[in-house]
């Protein structure tokens, strides 16, 4: 009888087995336990704060990119405008202003982390498992992340395409998108962060921290009176500048200027940083000091860059930015300067990390401020500005002419010898004043001393040539 | 025992039956209780009977149409033993005949015995030796003579003889009182048509078989002395490629058929041990085999199968044999069948095999002389004298001295051993087969401990059949478990190129001899046998189970369900200590390496199976699906900093650990149909389909449909055939075409992946995304056309098939670039390359010679695949641009142009793109001469020869291809301090010498030390590898049946076996299969003794 009930029982079970497959649940499966998927990633707070990390993380951790070392936009900018002098052929293309579509400069990283910012907008929009303030803090920190990314795509590329989600069919066919809608696009992110970020400074978890390695709203506030000047609304950048300025509680010039670089809470609390990267190689501080510290002749092993004379003649007697933020070797004969804001360039594992990569610090409030009052007019707050920076540096007062342009020569300088060998501050300060042209080609110039020539196109980046390739609908840079 | 057909009538029928008792019947051989069964049914009568009476019933064949039950039951119970009587009108009674008895012993009674001699012959006349002639029912019986003629005394006039010979037909003839006969027996083609092949979810004869599969059974497998499997396949499948990948026991294997169809998801088939897929690779063999010991390549799976426990492998190779795996055959299947036990009493068997290994070939190096004559020409020819550091030849080491390093350090003696035993057995409802064996070869490299440089493996097989007593109930369970021991070195010294005069090994105190220039310092060379401090274990345990449950549930409908599971698992762990460091050098820390892995399949298949009678023709269906679940993980540690040897195992004593770890899960399911109809074994139609759901394709295209159509004509069943092609005794044409796939290669490749960053941030980890989500992710599609013929001649006695295929594959996966600003630069997808592989396949059975005393039969094959890149749009913006040529194979090659030496500088000489001299020509422009790496033709040469007592096999391999040869592989310029091949002592010395070889130089002093760089890539360095081996040689005596009987044995067999024995070869380097300088695959010569009882 059993055996009769399961004869009965069992093609209907067969059949019902054997259309089963077409049901999806059975090849569902769970991701690798060595890595995690999108779908999990934004399911709670540690995992989703964990990506925003990651672009810290990623930002300090490749020696090779763009924020720190021989390859970040301050040390590549710095050798294609008056900063640096090269000692390596390698260079030569920054050097002599001959860049080709060949390299892929900092176009790759640029967009892999815009990439990484748009996943997390959108993975945090539908994540149910992230706290609402966990939530406001990371999408604040992507929006910002974002707006630094396209800020610097823009400076170096002009228009560039925007992509806005991680869909890589629309991002695979994206046109350039006019510089104007660019900035558009950084001004709404930065106010968005602005208005989602914390004033003070916290961790990974949201806690308080008094690391200033995570941006917060005062960094937001940096980067847009920074936009705001690249857009000439002096009025916003003025504004913006004086919020930080005003916050004296958080942000305060340091008296020392060896202590500018070093990281907040480290042994000093460096109220002049407003938004500062943790390195995160062991035994290695910034890779910029490891590239820029001279202790032997350049190019012979320890750096392969020393200090452009034009940018060593630029310092005023006495500028105590001189005696503390350069210094030189004296090899063969010849003496090498370097700079030497960032002090520590050997790597050892018993090392302390103790300086940090500056992104953004209270002094360029300082002479955005100035900038924006002067050219709104008020040149009286404009020398008080300029004069709080050339004091901290043991110089006296501005003394020399006060009509406009002097003035805003005068601001210029103070950016030189003030922000050098920092994010590129020079080059895209001659390009945003549209001084480029004068300082770099103009006979017996820059270019000329570098021995390459100076064609006006080449303010701006080539695309790498393969991108045409991919994506047709990208048009090559003007003058490559 | 078969219902052929069972013609049922509708139910309105049965209901006149009660009355009237009409009673229609179709059976052929059936049960009596079946057909009693039917008659209660349709007449609705009862049926009684003592049960023991049945026992000696006889299988009913009948058929009646409406008849009366009288008469129905008079033409069932016509033959039996026994009778049947209607009482009441209501029950059948069944009971003994009442005289059957008395009139067998009357008859046996009356003729007296008389004496029969008669001959047999084939059916073309001639006679056969040796058959055996028995009269039925008795013991007695005799053998034909050389003429074929026999003589049986006494026997009854009524008896029947059965005459039978292996090959033929067995024939029965009633002797009706005749003393003269003459007996024709009908050659049964070895029976090449009848061989059963298995198909994977169904099987079908050769005859009937309407794909491409090839069949090789352990009779061929168990006479080569492997370790695996994979090494006695070849040479023996058309189209099949395996390469050794080295001669160290346990390793890697690359397999190929039919060339390589996927650019970027490598050649492996498919494989299926019993049912259950089988990994093609070690589960994340690059984190653990390969980090941890090179030497074996990554290992293989199959090394961990007893390959004396396999009955069968089939290589399924045509759309119509490998739709039915979907998406994961387009490059091919092969089915594994374990042994399994047969009807019959007990059957012990064991097994011993014994012998010697040495690598197959050594390239032979220069002798001291030749060497310090090189050496002091290469100082000359740079115009330079030797170094404080060249110690060969500035006096530091002794030139007198003279070391043979490739005998001391590869051609040390090794030994391969095989112990098996097994027993089987059983009867018509169970049947069991156990087997166990042991396994063990070394290396001929130097040991430092007995236990050193071995591979060993215990295995185990079971094998259980059951049947329920009416036959429709059916389960088998089979398991394999071998546990493996691998402690080969991590070094393989093949290519050791050692100073013959480099200093002593040993110290006069024992101790290894660095040669240090002032004692206690460092030394003057690296002592090799330092590398053996460096210990290498890897413990692999391998299970593979399975269970096929069978249920007929009516006649013609079957259900069935496969369930198996295997689970692979690898642990190993390879310590660097300290003591393998010249004490000189201070080194104060040792290093270990771990690594595991493990993978588990479970698989779950449930079928129904159905057969009808349509018309002249049988229809059968099967509806099945698949369930499976893979599951792997691997973990590696790197540790060091161990301050003592004696702690290397322990990973809490390193100073630093990095951790490696891997992990997949693999989910697939499927749907399957199959549909055959033959066509009274003249016209087959075979029809299957797949629809495939599988975890490696992205969201958006989880599922395909895969599928093939297949037709065979056996024209020789065709009247005219049977006319005008008498010739022929067998004739087949076939074709088939269908679809078949490739899955991704590694599980999640359309997942948009985080990696967690290697530093933690202001002390807490980040993590990033590494790759795009692609849900549009799917297979690769082969779609596969084949032709074939398959013909019999003289009694097939020659047996040829053809086939001629055309693989095409797109859809390729491979990564497509993409535009950075998507965030990646490429993203793996699909792409519309398109790979054409097509080729023709020919194998021939003969029977050469078949006389009583000796029998020759061949087998033979040969192949030819070309392969072509047909297109690959975009191909010039992709990754790939430098590699591939459109119109090109896969593997075609971009040499320089070779011009030879320059009779005046000595220096070797490459042409640039424009045809002009070059020493420096640059890659991508000037390597314009294509060299296609892909055989030209390949196969195989099999004799069996047989004379009395004794058998002969040798199998010969042969390829005719192209190779890198020495040029290329060993790398480094002669006359640097590295011994050299004997081949480049053809070299320039003066000017106006026309040589082979440059002049010899040790440093870059001159053009001649940078060009080798170039050269390597030309035609130098590319040339013939084609070989002929003979892979495999067997010699066995078989005990003669009368020692056995005394002996009480069943059987009794002594042989020779010998693999890799001799090697044909153009080819300048080590070997032209493995075609690199590791070891040479293994030349093993073993004896050994096999007997049953």
């Amino acid at each position: 009888m059993y055996r009769l009930i399961f004869l009965k029982y069992l093609p209907a079970g067969m059949i019902f087995l054997i259309i089963l497959p077409g049901c999806r649940k059975f090849i569902q499966v769970d991701p690798p336990v060595s890595s995690i998927t999108s779908s999990t990633v934004y399911t709670n707070n540690g995992t989703a704060a964990s990506v925003v990390t990651g672009i810290y993380d990623q930002m300090e951790f490749n020696p090779t990119g763009l924020s720190d070392g021989d390859e970040s936009i301050g040390y590549l900018t710095g050798l294609m405008s008056d900063e640096l002098k090269s000692y390596n052929s390698s260079w030569n293309q920054y050097y002599t202003n001959s860049l080709s579509g060949t390299g892929t400069y900092f176009w790759r990283e640029i967009y892999n982390q815009i990439f990484t910012t748009n996943a997390v907008l959108e993975g945090l929009a539908g994540a149910t498992g992230v706290t609402a303030p966990m939530k406001q803090q990371l999408t604040g920190e992507v929006k910002f992340m974002r707006a630094f990314f396209y800020f610097y795509a823009t400076l170096l590329y002009g228009d560039v395409p925007l992509a806005t989600s991680t869909d890589y069919q629309v991002n695979n066919t994206l046109h350039r998108s006019p510089q104007s809608d660019v900035y558009k696009l950084v001004v709404q992110d930065l106010q968005d962060a602005q208005a989602a970020l914390p004033a003070g400074y916290v961790n990974s978890s949201g806690a308080a921290s008094s690391y200033r390695v995570r941006p917060n709203q005062g960094a937001a506030t940096a980067l847009l009176a920074r936009a705001y000047l690249y857009l000439k609304d002096w009025t916003n950048a003025g504004d913006q500048a004086s919020q930080l300025i005003n916050n004296t509680a958080t942000y305060q010039l340091d008296t020392s200027l060896n202590a500018v670089f070093l990281g907040a809470n480290t042994g000093t609390s460096n109220k002049e940083a407003i938004w500062q990267l943790q390195p995160v190689s062991p035994g290695t501080n910034t890779w910029n000091g490891n590239n820029y510290v001279l202790t032997s002749a350049p190019g012979t092993g320890s750096g392969y860059v020393a200090m452009n004379d034009i940018l060593y003649g630029a310092f005023e007697g006495g500028d105590k930015r001189q005696s503390n933020w350069v210094n030189s070797i004296t090899t063969g004969g010849a003496t090498y300067y370097y700079s030497y804001k960032y002090k520590i360039g050997t790597t050892n594992t018993s090392n302390p990390i103790i300086e940090y990569n500056m992104v953004l610090r209270l002094a360029e409030q300082y002479l955005i401020r100035a900038e924006a009052r002067e050219q709104l007019g008020d040149s009286t707050g404009a020398v008080q500005d300029l004069n709080v920076i050339r004091n901290r540096a043991g110089l006296g007062d501005y003394a020399g002419p006060a009509d406009k342009a002097s003035l805003l020569a005068a601001i210029l300088h103070e950016r030189q010898v003030e922000l050098f060998t920092e994010w590129g501050h020079r080059w895209f300060d001659l390009i945003r004043t549209g001084n480029i042209n004068s300082v770099m080609g103009s006979p017996g110039n820059v270019c000329a001393a570098k021995g390459g020539h100076w064609d006006p196109n080449w303010a701006l980046f080539p695309l790498p040539n393969q991108e045409l390739i991919n994506n047709r609908n990208l048009t090559q840079t003007l003058g490559y | 025992m078969k219902f052929t057909a069972v013609l049922l009538l509708a139910g309105c029928l049965q209901l006149s039956a009660r009355s009237v008792a009409q009673i229609t019947l179709s059976v052929k051989n059936a049960p009596i209780e079946k057909v009693l069964k039917e008659i209660k049914r349709q007449s609705g009568l009862a049926v009684v009977y003592p049960d023991a009476l049945l026992l000696h019933a006889l299988p009913v064949s009948v058929a009646v149409r409406d008849a009366p039950l009288d008469e129905a039951l008079k033409r069932v119970f016509a033959d039996q033993p026994f009778t049947y009587e209607i009482i009441a009108g209501k029950i059948i009674s069944i009971k003994e005949r009442e005289t059957p008895v008395k009139m067998v012993l009357e008859e046996a009674a009356t003729p007296p015995p008389m004496n029969i001699h008669g001959r047999v012959t084939d059916s073309l006349g001639n006679p056969l030796a040796g058959a055996s002639v028995t009269v039925k029912g008795s013991k007695r019986g005799t053998q034909t003579n050389q003429d074929g003629v026999f003589i049986i005394m006494e026997v009854d006039p009524n008896a029947i003889l059965v005459v039978s010979f292996t090959g033929y037909e067995t024939k029965e003839v009633k002797l009706n009182g005749k003393t003269d006969m003459y007996v024709q027996l009908k050659h049964v083609a070895a029976s090449l048509q009848d061989v059963v092949i298995n198909k994977g979810y169904y099987t079908t004869t050769q005859r009937l078989n309407t794909g491409d599969v090839t069949k090789v059974t352990s009779a061929d497998i168990e006479k080569q002395p492997v370790s695996n499997v994979l090494q006695a396949l070849q040479g023996r499948v058309p189209g099949l490629v395996i390469t050794q990948q080295s001669g160290i026991p346990g390793t890697g294997f690359k397999v190929q058929i039919r060339g390589q169809n996927s650019i970027g998801n490598g050649t492996d088939p498919f494989y299926v041990v019993d049912g259950v897929p089988y990994n093609s690779q070690m589960p994340f063999g690059s984190t653990v085999n390969s980090m941890i010991n090179g030497t074996l390549h990554g290992g293989n799976p199959l090394n961990y199968i007893n390959p004396y426990d396999i009955e069968s492998v089939e290589v399924l190779k045509d759309a119509d044999a490998t739709a039915i795996y979907g998406s994961r055959a387009a490059n091919g299947a092969i089915l594994i069948t374990t042994k399994k036990g047969k009807a019959g009493v007990m059957r012990p068997e064991a097994s011993l095999t014994y012998g010697v290994t040495e690598p197959a070939h050594h390239l032979p190096l220069m002798n001291r002389e030749q060497y310090l004559t090189m050496r002091r020409e290469a100082f000359k020819n740079d115009g330079m004298l030797p170094k404080p550091t060249d110690y060969d030849i500035n006096g530091t080491w002794d030139t007198t001295r003279y070391t043979d390093w490739y005998k001391v350090l590869s051609h040390n003696p090794a030994s391969y051993l095989n112990a098996t035993t097994t027993i089987s057995g059983g009867n018509a409802n169970t049947q069991y087969l156990l087997s166990t064996d042991y396994y063990r070869q070394s290396t001929p490299f130097p040991k430092l401990l007995p236990g050193d440089g071995l591979d060993q493996r215990a295995s185990v097989h079971f094998n259980v059949s059951a049947s329920s007593p009416d036959n429709k109930f059916k389960a088998v369970m089979s398991g394999s478990y071998a546990a493996d021991k691998n402690t080969v070195q991590p070094i393989d010294f093949t290519s050791a190129s050692y100073a013959p005069d480099a200093p002593a090994l040993f110290n006069p105190d024992g101790s290894l001899n660095w040669a240090p220039l002032v004692p206690g310092q460092a030394g003057t060379w690296n002592n090799p046998l330092s590398n053996l401090y460096n210990k290498y274990h890897n413990s692999t345990s391998n299970l593979v189970s399975n269970l096929t449950l069978t249920y007929n549930i009516l006649h013609g409908l079957q259900a069935n369900v496969n369930l198996g599971y295997t689970n692979l698992q690898t642990n190993a762990i390879q310590t660097n200590p300290i003591a393998a460091n010249d004490p000189g050098r201070n080194v104060t820390s040792g290093r270990a390496q771990f690594g595991e892995s493990n993978g588990h399949t479970w698989i779950i298949e449930p079928q129904l199976n159905y057969n009808i009678r349509v018309g002249k023709g049988t229809f059968s269906a099967s509806l099945g699906s698949t369930f499976s679940s893979t599951n792997s993980s691997a973990q590696a540690l790197n540790a060091t900093g161990f301050v003592s040897d004696a702690l290397l195992q322990n990973v809490q004593a390193a100073t630093s650990v990095t951790i490696t770890s891997n992990s997949a899960q693999y989910r697939y399911d499927a749907m399957y149909a199959l549909l055959n109809y033959n066509w009274e074994d003249k016209y087959i139609l075979n029809i299957t389909g797949r629809r495939d759901g599988s975890s490696r394709f992205g969201p958006s295209n989880q599922f395909a449909n895969f599928g093939s159509v297949a037709g065979a004509w056996i024209f020789t069943r065709e009247k005219w055939a049977e006319e005008h092609l008498s010739f022929l005794s067998f004739g087949k044409l076939r074709a088939s075409y269908g679809i078949t796939g490739t899955q991704p290669s590694t599980d999640y490749q359309y997942l948009n992946l985080y990696t967690v960053t290697y530093n933690p941030y202001n002390g807490t980890k980040g993590s990033y995304p590494t790759s795009l989500f692609n849900p549009d992710l799917a297979w690769e599609v082969t779609r596969k056309l084949e032709g074939g013929i398959e013909i019999g001649l003289l009694e097939d006695r020659i047996n040829v098939q053809a086939s001629y295929y055309r693989n095409r594959s797109n859809n390729e996966l491979l990564s497509m670039p993409l535009s950075m600003v998507t965030g990646f630069s490429s993203i793996p997808s699909n792409l519309p390359a398109l790979v054409q592989n097509k080729g023709l396949e020919i194998m021939i059975n003969t029977v050469n010679i078949r006389t009583r005393d000796f029998s020759w039969t061949s087998s033979f094959n040969i192949s030819r695949n070309r392969n072509k890149l047909v297109s690959f749009p975009n191909l010039a913006n992709t990754s790939y641009a430098s590699q591939f040529i459109i119109g090109q194979p896969l593997n075609i090659m971009r040499l320089f142009r070779y011009l030879g030496v320059n009779k005046e500088t000595g220096v070797y000489q490459l042409a640039d793109a424009k045809g002009n001299p070059t020493y420096s020509p640059a890659y991508n422009v000037d390597n314009n001469i294509l060299m296609d790496m892909t055989p030209g033709f390949f196969g195989g040469l099999d004799n069996k020869l047989q004379y009395k007592h004794f058998t002969l096999d040798f199998l010969f391999q042969f390829f005719q291809q192209k190779a890198e040869n020495v040029v290329g592989i060993y790398s480094g310029n002669p006359g640097i301090m590295n011994n050299e091949p004997t081949l480049y002592l053809d070299r320039w010395r003066k000017p106006g010498d026309v040589t082979r070889y440059e002049m010899f130089s040790q440093s870059g002093a001159n053009e001649s030390y940078y060009v080798t760089n170039y050269v390597s890539s030309s035609g130098l360095a590319y040339g013939d590898g084609s070989y002929a081996r003979l892979k495999s040689l067997m010699l066995q005596y078989e005990l003669p049946d009368k020692l056995k009987q005394k002996a009480h044995l069943k059987h009794f067999q002594v042989y020779m076996e010998g693999e890799n024995l001799l090697t044909i070869t153009p080819y300048f380097g080590y070997d032209p299969e493995s075609q690199s300088n590791y070891m040479p695959p293994a030349r093993v010569w073993t004896f050994g003794l096999r007997m049953g009882l």
